[in-house]
């Protein structure tokens, strides 16, 4: 804490528990005001958006997530326009903005509001809104080569200065973003969310006053560290290296992009080194340095302290990170960054598996770790005028853990609180036809406890539109471990004509144009498995086989379980088959498939 | 009433004189009004929806009828059951199972499980080992006998 008073500490525990959950109710109400009064689908269903509150110096104190990945980028965005500013250069009323993807670690659609929160003319904390807008320019649907190609860039400046907006700022930008009614309104939602942090803020200062407030903070920060020194120390000392890779980059289709990390574990703390992640790369993959030390805090945070504490920044105080710039989570102007989620789950996803050997129990299978979120854009029948609209994230199978089967069907981990989009709402909306959104069958990763499921959906054109997809993690599935089977890829097929085309060479479409009638279908990977299939409970076996998640034939192909006619498990036949047989894959077998 | 645009109203409450006079004006005030408590922002230069418009009426109604059911025998009649199909209990597997018509079954019939009892908009499930009694609202009362948790 910057001020001197917050080191005095002195506030009884009550004190503190109830302004920790004071401060929580601040950011949610920030997160409700914001989805109450936007204008996106992607903000007010789907949650695609973050909304925090900091000290005076930036660190997070609460965060409304939103997106796990932006537990750094939105810290590091306040501190960025504080540097800029310098405090005494923030004055009451002001208002900043910026979406610079170099700051926020991100890409440009997300505009970033940070308001003062002013007690008797001094600077007490911040409040901050990201919130992702629709469009920001630049080029519609294609691959893009280098951050111009990519929309608006509005560097740190005021938004609002002295309770004045810079209209001429908002003019600049409206006439630079599609949709921009759109975009306004949304903007006009982030400065509800900055405004009603600061009141609720100042309320609680106002009720316990500004040192016990302050003071708890700090205890609360220094709780999440003790905590979190404490389960680290509980970690077996040692090095753990890992390697896993992604597609490729969207140009060089085939040529995988390496993804390595290493953990350094001694006493309370832990280092976390992504130098050896692949440089960065000429697709739009890239991501900002505070995204790739956010892929270390999420881990490290998912390892230690999951459900300990909320997210603030003592709960990262015994974790280094090794984050050299230039590669593909610290990459440099003009590297383009629009899809820059996609890549640093997988690195999230390498640093549980790095530690898998030493904390099996506190570790899981690799994830599908894609948005699998396709983009349309076309002209609205009924408006007449261009639509844009994400659809999804679909959602997928994460690993299995070592007591628990992977859940189904749920956003990958960049998203971390994000919603699908509504089959009710897309067609009410937009000229669409959902005609499947299911649980994909076979999709997990077989294991003691298995992978969770994909999911599936086609949807229909009602009318022409431009399809495109940056999905990754098609050739390389989600693992499993000690033993447990990979899951299936991400994967994308287009119908045209009636004709379905299912084996592109990657799952990246750019712009494919669908006419009436035509369709596309997103398919998500599942969860990888943990352990050996033939240990798993032949009843939980049967069990999956009768809600339709694994078939008879890789029920008794991988896990040995041999089905009567009504379903049930054998139980001599499984252990005779069990006994006679090791692991073995479902490809290598010639199923005899039990009726029934 | 919402913001042209915008997903999620708030809800206006207006003086029937507003629609007397055909105010428009103080209506959009009133909202933006309404959005500023609600929010601690609005932006009157914009737009608005009406998006469902309710009118609260004072009166004295009738008391409701109470719903009764005839009275029968433990036995249900014959007409309440509408056939017998294979169901699929988890511990038991399948098994022939009763398939009655709630609307159909009287008081004090009783019906042992398995059981399904069908009405208009819904399905009950009475499993193996459970009892199933219907009182004199034609409520059903499902004592459980199984071991379904």
């Amino acid at each position: 804490m910057s001020t001197p008073d917050a080191k005095a500490h002195a506030v009884d525990p009550v004190t503190v528990e109830v302004i920790r959950n004071g401060l929580l109710a601040v950011t949610e109400e920030m997160k409700t005001n914001l989805t109450r009064t936007a204008y996106n689908l992607i903000i007010y269903e789907a949650l695609d958006f973050t909304v925090g509150l900091f000290t005076a110096n930036g660190d997070t104190v609460s965060i409304g997530l939103g997106l796990p990945m932006f537990i750094r980028g939105m810290s590091e965005t306040v501190k960025a326009k504080i540097k800029h500013y310098g405090l005494d250069g923030i004055k009451p009323g002001d208002i900043l903005v910026t979406n610079d993807a170099y700051t926020t670690g991100s890409h440009l659609n997300h505009f970033t509001f940070t308001m003062p929160v002013f007690h008797k003319r001094e600077i007490i904390a911040f409040t901050c809104c990201m919130a992702h807008w629709l469009d920001v320019g630049g080029t519609l649907g294609q691959v893009t080569t280098d951050i111009y190609s990519e929309g608006i860039q509005i560097p740190i400046v005021k938004y609002q200065r002295d309770g004045v907006v810079n209209q001429e700022l908002v003019d600049i930008i409206a006439m630079n973003v599609r949709l921009h009614e759109k975009a306004m309104g949304d903007l006009r939602a982030q400065i509800t969310a900055v405004t009603t942090g600061e009141r609720r803020f100042l309320e609680l200062v106002e009720r316990y006053g500004k040192d016990a407030v302050l003071g708890s903070i700090a205890q609360i920060m220094d709780q999440s560290e003790a905590v979190a020194r404490a389960n680290t120390r509980s970690i077996p000392d040692g090095i753990y290296e890992a390697e896993s890779f992604m597609d490729d980059d969207g140009f060089e289709i085939g040529k995988k992009v390496p993804i390595r990390v290493r953990v350094e574990k001694r006493g309370d703390e832990m280092t976390i080194d992504l130098s050896e992640v692949s440089r960065q790369v000429r697709g739009f993959y890239n991501s900002g340095v505070t995204t790739g030390i956010a892929c270390a805090q999420v881990a490290f945070k998912c390892l230690t302290t999951a459900t300990d504490y909320p997210v603030n920044d003592g709960s990262f105080r015994n974790l280094k990170v090794i984050m050299p710039m230039g590669r593909v989570i610290s990459a440099e102007r003009p590297y383009p960054m629009r899809v820059w989620m996609t890549y640093p789950m997988t690195v999230i996803d390498t640093v549980f598996k790095a530690l898998a050997p030493a904390i099996p129990d506190r570790t899981i299978a690799g994830h599908h770790a894609d948005l699998v979120f396709p983009n349309i854009h076309g002209i609205h029948p009924a408006e007449g005028k261009l639509f844009i609209v994400g659809i999804g994230p679909l959602g997928g199978g994460w690993g299995a853990k070592k007591n628990e089967d992977g859940v189904s069907v749920t956003v990958c981990i960049n998203d971390g609180d994000t919603h699908n989009s509504p089959s009710e709402q897309l067609e009410a909306k937009y000229p669409v036809l959902v005609e499947r959104y299911s649980i994909r069958e076979d999709s997990s990763g077989a294991g003691r406890t298995r992978g969770g499921l994909g999911a599936e959906m086609v949807v229909q054109a009602l009318s022409p539109f431009s399809l495109t997809t940056r999905i990754d993690r098609m050739h390389c599935k989600p693992w499993g471990l000690e033993g447990g089977g990979e899951a299936t890829g991400n994967s994308v097929g287009i119908r045209r004509s009636g004709k379905w085309e299912i084996d592109l060479p990657n799952a990246k479409v750019f712009n494919v144009r669908l006419g009436r009638g035509d369709a596309y279908m997103m398919q998500s990977g599942g969860g990888g498995g943990f352990g050996d299939p033939l240990e798993r409970d032949p009843e939980l076996v049967a069990e999956d086989v009768r809600e339709g998640y694994v078939s008879p034939a890789i029920a008794l192909g991988v896990y040995g379980v041999v089905l009567t006619m009504g379903g049930e498990v054998d139980v001599v036949a499984t252990q005779a088959r069990r006994m006679g047989k090791g692991p073995v894959r479902a490809e290598d077998e010639a199923f005899e498939v039990i009726p029934g | 009433m919402r913001y042209v645009g915008q997903e999620h109203a708030v809800t206006v409450e207006l003086p029937g004189r507003f629609f007397a006079e055909k105010d428009r004006d103080a209506i959009k005030r009133r909202f933006d009004e309404v959005h500023a408590i609600r929010y601690g922002t609005s932006a009157p230069k914009e737009p608005a929806d009406l998006v469902s418009l309710r009118t609260t009426v004072l009166g004295r109604m009738r008391k409701p009828p109470r719903h009764t059911v005839h009275e029968g025998k433990s036995e249900p009649p014959k007409e309440a059951l509408r056939t017998t199909k294979e169901v699929f209990f988890r511990g038991h597997g399948f098994m022939p199972t009763p398939v009655f018509k709630r609307p159909a079954l009287q008081s004090g019939n009783c019906v042992n499980g398995p059981a399904l009892i069908e009405e208009h908009a819904s399905t009950t499930v009475v499993h193996p080992g459970d009892v199933m009694t219907v009182d004199g609202f034609g409520n059903l009362q499902i004592q459980i006998g199984s071991d379904r948790k």
